[in-house]
C-alpha cells in the first residue's frame, strides 16, 4: 500500500513533463495519456534496477524516448500519417499568444509556431529528440548523453545540425511563401 | 567603392539573427497539456501485483553460507609442472641385496 502511495505521488510529480515531452517527441495529442501510463509502469518495473546513478528525472526521459522511439515504429508499421500537434481541439500555440500583441502579430507568431513544429517532425528522430531535450526542457548535455546512451560530442553535433536544418527548412519556406505571395499579387 | 553589398549582408545577418531567435523562441515554448484528474491513480491501479522488492537502490544480500566457504576454503592446487610423485625405493627390494647386521654374525 505504502508503496503505491509513494508511486502515485511520483507519478504526480512528473507527470507534467512527462505529457509535455511526449506530446512534441511524437507530436500527436491522440494517445499521450496510454504513453504516459506505458513510461510509468516501464519506471514502476525498472525500479528495482535503478542504482541511482542519475536523477529519477533523466531516468524518465531515457524511458519516455523508448517509448516514443517504440509509437514511431508503430505508426510506420501502420503507414498512418500523424496528426499535427495543431489540430482542432488542441491549438496549443495559441496559449502562446502574449496579451499585448495585436491580433496581427499574434496571428504571424501562431503560424511560425505551426511552421517550427511541422519542420520539427520532419527532422530525424534523434535530432528532433535533442532539440526538444535541450530547448523544451532545458536538460544539460550530460543529461541528454545519459538519456540517449550517446556520448556528449555527439550530442553536440546533432543539436547543432538539427537546429541548422530546422532554420534551413524555415528560410526555404519563408522564401517560398514570398514568391508565390508576388505571383498572386501580380 | 558602393556600400550597398555592405548594407545589404547587414540586413541580411540581421535578418538570419532574428529567424534565428524566433525559431528558438518557439523551440522554448512548452506545449499546453491536459493531463486527466485522475491519471496518477490510474496508473497506480495498473501496477502489477507482485510488487519490486525495493525502491532504495542500494540492497546486497549475502551469498548462502556454503557457497562462502567454498570460495574462503578452497584448497591450494600445485603447479601443474612440479611432480606430486616420486619414486620411492622398494625397501624390500633394497634388503635382499644389503647384509643385515644379523647376517654377518651368522656368517
Amino acid at each position: 500500500m505504502d508503496i503505491d502511495l509513494t508511486f502515485e505521488q511520483l507519478v504526480r510529480d512528473h507527470q507534467a513533463m512527462v505529457f509535455r515531452t511526449l506530446l512534441r517527441l511524437t507530436g500527436n495529442r491522440e494517445h499521450v495519456d496510454d504513453l504516459a501510463q506505458d513510461v510509468f509502469l516501464r519506471l514502476y518495473r525498472a525500479l528495482p534496477s535503478f542504482r541511482g546513478e542519475a536523477l529519477i528525472t533523466t531516468y524518465l526521459y531515457r524511458i519516455a524516448v523508448n517509448v516514443a522511439q517504440d509509437e514511431w515504429k508503430r505508426r510506420r508499421r501502420d503507414d498512418r500519417s500523424h496528426v499535427s500537434l495543431s489540430d482542432e481541439t488542441s491549438a496549443w500555440e495559441e496559449r502562446l499568444a502574449h496579451p499585448d500583441r495585436n491580433a496581427e502579430q499574434q496571428l504571424e507568431e501562431r503560424e511560425f509556431q505551426q511552421t517550427v513544429e511541422e519542420q520539427l517532425q520532419l527532422l530525424s528522430q534523434i535530432e528532433r529528440t535533442i532539440l526538444i531535450l535541450y530547448h523544451q526542457e532545458e536538460r544539460s548535455y550530460e543529461q541528454i548523453s545519459y538519456a540517449l546512451g550517446m556520448p556528449i560530442g555527439t550530442v553536440r553535433t546533432h543539436l547543432h545540425r538539427g537546429r541548422k536544418k530546422l532554420r534551413e527548412a524555415i528560410q526555404q519556406r519563408q522564401t517560398k511563401e514570398r514568391r508565390t505571395e508576388c505571383q498572386t499579387n501580380r | 567603392m558602393s556600400d550597398e553589398p555592405m548594407n545589404s549582408k547587414h540586413v541580411n545577418k540581421a535578418a538570419d539573427d532574428e529567424l534565428d531567435l524566433r525559431v528558438l523562441r518557439a523551440l522554448e515554448a512548452t506545449p499546453g497539456i491536459e493531463i486527466p484528474a485522475d491519471f496518477a491513480a490510474r496508473v497506480a491501479r495498473q501496477l502489477p501485483a507482485r510488487r519490486p522488492v525495493s525502491l532504495t537502490p542500494t540492497h546486497s544480500m549475502s551469498a548462502p553460507a556454503s557457497y562462502a566457504a567454498r570460495k574462503t576454503f578452497r584448497p591450494m592446487r600445485p603447479k601443474p609442472l612440479i611432480p606430486t610423485r616420486t619414486a620411492i625405493p622398494n625397501l624390500r627390494f633394497v634388503s635382499k641385496k644389503t647384509p643385515t647386521c644379523a647376517g654377518q654374525a651368522e656368517g
